[in-house]
C-alpha cells in the first residue's frame, strides 16, 4: 500500500513539473505549443499538487511510519489536530504547502479577466518557471514522500512547542503573504518585458499586493503572539534572525504598496516600484528558505540543511540576476517624467519610502553583520534588540511625522504652514495629552515622548479623517482602509513604547505558602501538583493573585514533560486585562524545595495586538475595495 | 515610637536596596548572551552555564562592582560575543554608522530630484 | 549620466551579496574563538582532587607546552576523550593538568580510578567559578599553555585526528 502511494505521489510531483515546463515553453514560444491552453495547464498544476498535499495529510492522519517524514514528525498518540498541522510543521511538508499556495495563486491569476492576453501569458510564464524550480527542489532535495526500509512501530513525534493551535495556522497565513509577492514579482517582470509599467499596471497589481501584505502582517503577528505566550520569556519580539527574515519583506512591501498607490494616481516612480517589487519577493524567498539553510541560526529554526541552502541560494541568485539585468536593460524605457511638487503627498510618501528602506537596511545589517565579521575577521559578535531599538527609534519619529502630514497634503505643491494651521487643534490636543502622560508617569526620555506625541497625532488625525469624509461623500470607502491601518500603526507604536518603558519583572525562588509581591498585587503560592494529560505530564503550580486582600484570579504556570519526543516546556499563565497583562512563568525546579517563578507586568499588550489587528483589517479593506474598482476606470 | 519608625525606615531602605539590585541584575541579564544556547540571553535561559553566570553577576553587584566593570570582565573572558549589544569599536563602525549614512543619502537624493 | 550607472547598482549589490552568502553557507558558525588565547592564565587556586597541594596557575607556568583539560565524570564525551588523554600523557609524555568541572568528588575519583589517570594534578572546581574565569563554555575543553600563556584552546572532545593534526604539532613545534 505504502509503495503505491509512494509511486502515485511522486508521479503527481513529476506531472506538475512537466506541466510547468510546458506552460513556460508554450508561453515563450507560441508557435510550438498552441494547445492545450494556459488555463488547462494551470488546472493540471493545481490538481497534481493539491492531490499530493491531500495524500500527505492522509499519511499523517493514518500515521504511516513507512514514510520518513511521518516517522520523524508524528506520533500515533498525538491529538488529531497536531497530526494534521504536523504536515507543515517540518521542512518538506511546509515546502509542499508553499508550492500549493504558489500554484493556487497562479491558477487564480490565469483565470482572472480584464487583463491583456500577452501580459497574462508573460506573468504566468514567470510563475511557471518558479513553480518548476520549487517542485524540482521538492522532488530532488526534500522529497516529502521518501520511504524508509525499517518497519517502525511508532514515530518520533512533533516538537511540543510546535503543538499549538496558533502555530497550526501561522505558516499557511505567512505563506499566502510570501507567495502573493511572487505574483507581484511576476507582474513586475511582465511589466519590464512589455515596457508597460503604468496606471493600468498599478491597478492590476494593487489587489494582489494589498492582500499579500495583509496576510504577511497577519502571519508575522500570529508568530509574534505565539512567541509571547509559548516561549515564556515575556517578550513578543526578539529581533531574532528568523523574525527579522519575516520583517524584512514586510518593510519592503509596506514601501511597495504606497508606491503602487502613487503610481496609480500620478504615474510616477516606475523604476522604484519595480525595484521594490523584486526586492520584496526576494526577501520573501530569503524569509522562507534561508532560515532553513543553516546560515541563520535562531530559536525558531526547526530544520536546517546546508545542501538545500545551496540550491535555494543558487535559485534566488538566478532569479535576481535575471530580473535586475532586465531592469538595467529596460528601466529607462518604463520611466515617464511626471513632476511632483516639493511639499506634496507624493514627496511625503517618497520620504517615508526612504525611511522604510533605512529601517530595512538596519534590520538587514543587524542580521548579517555577525556573519560578516565571523567570515572575514573570524570574530564573533552578537547584535541584540538594543541595537535595533536605538537605531530605529529616531527614524520612527520622522516616519510618524510624515505619516501624519502626508495624507493631509495635496498631490501638487501645498503650503506647509496652511496645513499646520488647519491641524492646530490636533497638535494642541496631542501635545497636552503627551505632557500629561509624561508628567504623570515620569517619562522624560525625549525619543519616547516624541514617539508618543507623533503616534497620538497620527491616531487622532487618521480617525477624524475617516469621519470627516463620511459626512461629505462616499470617499470614506476608499480611505477607510488607509485610515484604519494608519491609526492602527500609531496605536501599535504607542503600545510598543509604553510597554518597553513600564514593563516590570521580578524573579523569586518560592516555596508553597510564600507570598510574593509584584506592584500592588500579592501572589500566594497555594500548591503544586502533578497532572497527567494524554500526550504529556505536567507540574502545575497554583498562585492566588490578591489585591487589597481580595482574590482576583488564579494563575497556573506549568512545566510540561512530553515523552514523544522527550522535551520539557514551560507554559506561561497570563491574565489579559485591557491595560496590562500579568504573566507568570515557572522554571524547572533547581532542587526539590522551591521553584523559580518569574512574574511580569506587561502593560498595553492588549492594545498592542489591537493596533496590529487594525493594520491587518485596514489592509484587507484596501485590498477588497480595490478589487471592485479595477474595472471601473 | 520614633524608634519604631526608624527601624521601619531602615528595613524599607534595606529592602528597596535589594529590589534595586534585583532590577539592576535583571537588566544586566538581558544584556548577556547565553553562551551555550542559540540567540537567547542568560535571562531567558536555564542552562547551567547561564545560571552560573547569573549567580556570578549577582555576586559582583553585591560586591559593589559597576555594570561596566561586570561587562568588561565577561568580555575579557568570552569576547564581545557575550554582549547582546555590540560595543562601538573598530569592528562595529560600519554597523552603527551605516544606517545614518543611508538616511543622508536618501535625503540628498530626494532633495536633488525635487530641485531639478 | 549618473542614473545610467545607477541602474546597474542593484545587480552589483546582489552579486556581491550572493558571493558573501555562498561563503557563509560553508562557514561553521558554531566554532568560537577565545579572547584569552595569547593572554596569561588568570590567577586561581583549586583544591586538589587526590592530594593536599592545591592546583594553582603557577603549576601551569612551565616552559614546555602543557595541557589543561576541563572535564567532568557526568560528561559523556569526556569518557571518549579520556583515552586520547591517556595516549597523550603516556605515549607522547605531555604534561596534562585536569580541571574537574562542577563534579562530585567521589564520582570524579571513581572515574579516574576506572579509566586511568593521565593528569599530573587535578583541581576540583565544584562551583564552576574558575571555569568562568578561564572562559569555559562547557566540558570538555582543553587549553595548551606555555610559559603561563594560553596558546591554543580546543572546544569539545579531542578526537584522534585532531590530536594528530592540531594538538601534537602545536606542542612539538613550540
Amino acid at each position: 500500500m505504502s509503495l503505491y502511494i509512494f509511486y502515485i505521489s511522486n508521479f503527481l510531483l513529476l506531472l506538475c513539473l512537466t506541466a510547468s515546463l510546458i506552460q513556460f515553453g508554450k508561453i515563450i514560444n507560441n508557435k510550438i505549443f498552441t494547445r492545450p491552453g494556459v488555463i488547462v495547464l494551470a488546472y493540471v498544476q493545481l490538481i497534481s499538487i493539491l492531490l499530493s498535499f491531500l495524500i500527505l495529510i492522509y499519511l499523517f492522519l493514518i500515521s504511516d511510519f513507512n514514510f520518513d517524514l511521518v516517522y520523524f514528525n508524528s506520533h500515533s498518540e498525538k491529538p488529531l489536530i497536531y497530526k494534521f498541522s504536523g504536515v507543515w510543521g517540518n521542512h518538506e511538508g511546509s515546502m509542499l504547502l508553499w508550492i500549493l499556495i504558489l500554484v493556487l495563486f497562479n491558477f487564480l491569476f490565469a483565470l482572472s479577466r480584464r487583463i491583456s492576453e500577452r501580459f497574462k501569458e508573460i506573468t504566468v510564464a514567470v510563475q511557471s518557471i518558479m513553480i518548476f524550480g520549487f517542485v524540482a527542489f521538492l522532488f530532488f532535495l526534500s522529497n516529502p514522500f521518501a520511504l524508509n526500509q525499517n518497519n517502525f512501530f511508532d514515530g518520533i513525534g512533533l516538537n511540543p512547542i510546535l503543538q499549538d493551535p496558533l502555530l497550526a495556522i501561522h505558516p499557511p497565513v505567512l505563506y499566502v503573504g510570501y507567495v502573493g509577492f511572487s505574483l507581484v514579482f511576476s507582474l513586475a517582470i511582465a511589466g519590464l518585458i512589455t515596457k508597460e509599467v503604468d496606471q493600468q499596471w498599478a491597478s492590476i497589481v494593487k489587489p494582489w499586493v494589498f492582500s499579500a501584505w495583509a496576510f504577511l502582517t497577519a502571519g508575522i503577528a500570529l508568530g509574534s503572539f505565539w512567541a509571547y505566550y509559548e516561549l515564556g520569556w515575556g517578550g513578543y519580539w526578539f529581533w531574532d534572525p528568523v523574525e527579522n527574515a519575516s520583517l524584512m519583506p514586510w518593510i519592503a512591501a509596506t514601501a511597495l504598496i504606497h508606491c503602487v498607490l502613487i503610481l496609480q494616481k500620478r504615474n510616477v516612480m516606475q523604476s522604484w516600484t519595480i525595484i521594490l517589487a523584486i526586492l520584496t519577493f526576494s526577501l520573501s524567498l530569503v524569509g522562507t528558505f534561508l532560515v532553513r539553510s543553516g546560515i541563520l541560526n535562531s530559536v525558531h529554526t526547526f530544520a536546517s540543511d546546508p545542501g538545500r541552502g545551496l540550491f535555494i541560494l543558487l535559485f534566488i541568485f538566478l532569479i535576481l540576476v535575471f530580473s535586475f539585468s532586465l531592469f538595467a536593460y529596460n528601466s529607462e524605457k518604463i520611466n515617464k517624467i511626471n513632476s511632483m511638487g516639493l511639499v506634496s503627498r507624493g514627496t511625503g510618501i517618497q520620504v517615508n519610502n526612504w525611511l522604510l528602506i533605512t529601517i530595512l537596511t538596519i534590520v538587514f545589517l543587524g542580521t548579517m553583520y555577525p556573519l560578516a565579521t565571523d567570515l572575514l575577521l573570524n570574530k564573533s559578535l552578537t547584535v541584540g534588540p538594543k541595537y535595533y531599538s536605538t537605531t530605529i527609534a529616531p527614524i520612527i519619529i520622522l516616519f510618524l511625522f510624515f505619516m501624519f502630514i502626508s495624507p493631509r497634503l495635496g498631490w501638487t505643491d501645498t503650503k506647509l504652514y496652511k496645513i499646520i494651521i488647519q491641524l492646530r487643534y490636533f497638535i494642541i490636543t496631542s501635545l497636552t495629552i503627551t505632557l500629561i502622560i509624561s508628567l504623570y508617569f515620569e517619562l522624560f526620555n525625549l525619543t519616547e515622548i516624541l514617539i508618543i506625541f507623533f503616534s497620538l497625532l497620527l491616531v487622532i488625525s487618521s480617525m477624524t479623517a475617516s469621519i470627516n469624509f463620511n459626512k461629505q461623500n462616499i470617499l470614506v470607502r476608499t480611505n477607510l482602509g488607509q485610515n484604519l491601518a494608519h491609526a492602527g500603526f500609531g496605536i501599535l507604536m504607542m503600545a510598543v513604547v509604553s510597554n518597553a518603558v513600564y514593563s516590570e519583572e521580578r524573579i523569586y525562588n518560592a516555596k508553597v505558602g510564600d507570598n510574593l509581591q509584584l506592584q500592588k498585587y500579592i501572589f500566594s503560592f497555594d500548591k503544586i501538583e502533578q497532572v497527567e494529560e494524554s500526550n504529556y505530564n505536567s507540574l502545575k503550580a497554583y498562585f492566588l493573585m490578591k489585591k487589597d486582600g481580595k482574590l482576583i484570579d488564579t494563575f497556573t504556570p506549568e512545566i510540561r514533560f512530553y515523552s514523544n519526543p522527550p522535551t520539557i516546556t514551560s507554559e506561561a499563565s497570563i491574565l489579559h486585562k485591557f491595560f496590562s497583562d500579568i504573566y507568570l512563568v515557572m522554571n524547572v525546579p533547581q532542587d526539590q524545595q522551591s521553584i523559580s517563578v518569574r512574574m511580569h507586568i506587561k502593560p498595553f499588550m492588549t492594545i498592542l495586538w489591537l493596533g496590529t489587528l487594525m493594520i491587518i483589517i485596514g489592509g484587507i479593506i484596501s485590498a477588497s475595495i480595490r478589487i471592485g474598482r479595477v474595472g471601473e476606470k | 515610637m520614633i524608634n519604631t519608625i526608624k527601624i521601619f525606615l531602615l528595613l524599607f531602605l534595606l529592602q528597596s536596596n535589594t529590589i534595586a539590585e534585583d532590577i539592576r541584575a535583571i537588566e544586566l541579564f538581558k544584556e548577556v548572551r547565553c553562551l551555550v544556547c542559540q540567540g537567547q540571553t542568560i535571562h531567558e535561559s536555564n542552562a547551567e552555564l547561564a545560571e552560573d553566570i547569573k549567580k556570578l553577576i549577582r555576586e559582583k553587584i553585591s560586591q559593589g562592582e559597576t555594570d561596566h566593570q561586570i561587562k568588561e570582565y565577561l568580555v575579557e573572558k568570552y569576547g564581545d560575543w557575550i554582549l547582546m549589544t555590540p560595543p562601538f569599536n573598530s569592528l562595529t563602525y560600519i554597523l552603527w554608522s551605516f544606517p545614518f549614512l543611508i538616511l543622508i543619502i536618501g535625503a540628498f537624493a530626494i532633495y536633488r530630484q525635487k530641485r531639478s | 549620466m549618473k542614473s545610467k550607472h545607477l541602474k546597474f547598482l542593484p545587480l552589483v549589490l546582489i552579486i556581491l551579496l550572493s558571493i558573501f552568502l555562498f561563503f557563509s553557507l560553508n562557514n561553521d558558525t558554531s566554532k568560537l574563538s577565545s579572547p584569552l588565547v595569547g593572554k596569561k592564565v588568570p590567577e586561581f587556586s583549586l583544591p586538589n582532587l587526590f592530594g593536599q597541594e592545591e592546583l594553582t596557575n603557577l603549576d601551569l607556568s612551565s616552559e614546555n607546552p602543557i595541557l589543561l583539560n576541563v572535564w567532568s565524570s557526568w560528561c559523556i564525551p569526556c569518557r571518549a576523550e579520556h583515552d586520547i588523554l591517556m595516549v597523550l600523557s603516556e605515549l607522547y609524555e605531555v604534561e596534562i593538568f585536569g580541571l574537574n568541572y562542577k563534579d562530585n568528588n567521589e564520582e570524579a575519583k571513581n572515574f579516574i580510578n576506572d579509566l586511568g589517570n593521565p593528569f599530573v594534578k587535578i583541581g576540583s572546581d565544584n562551583s564552576g567559578r574558575t571555569a568562568i574565569d578561564l572562559g569555559v563554555y562547557g566540558v570538555p575543553e582543553t587549553y595548551i599553555i606555555a610559559n603561563g600563556i594560553i596558546i591554543y584552546k580546543h572546544i569539545g572532545p579531542i578526537h584522534m585526528n585532531e590530536m594528530e593534526e592540531k594538538i601534537l604539532p602545536i606542542i612539538q613545534n613550540y
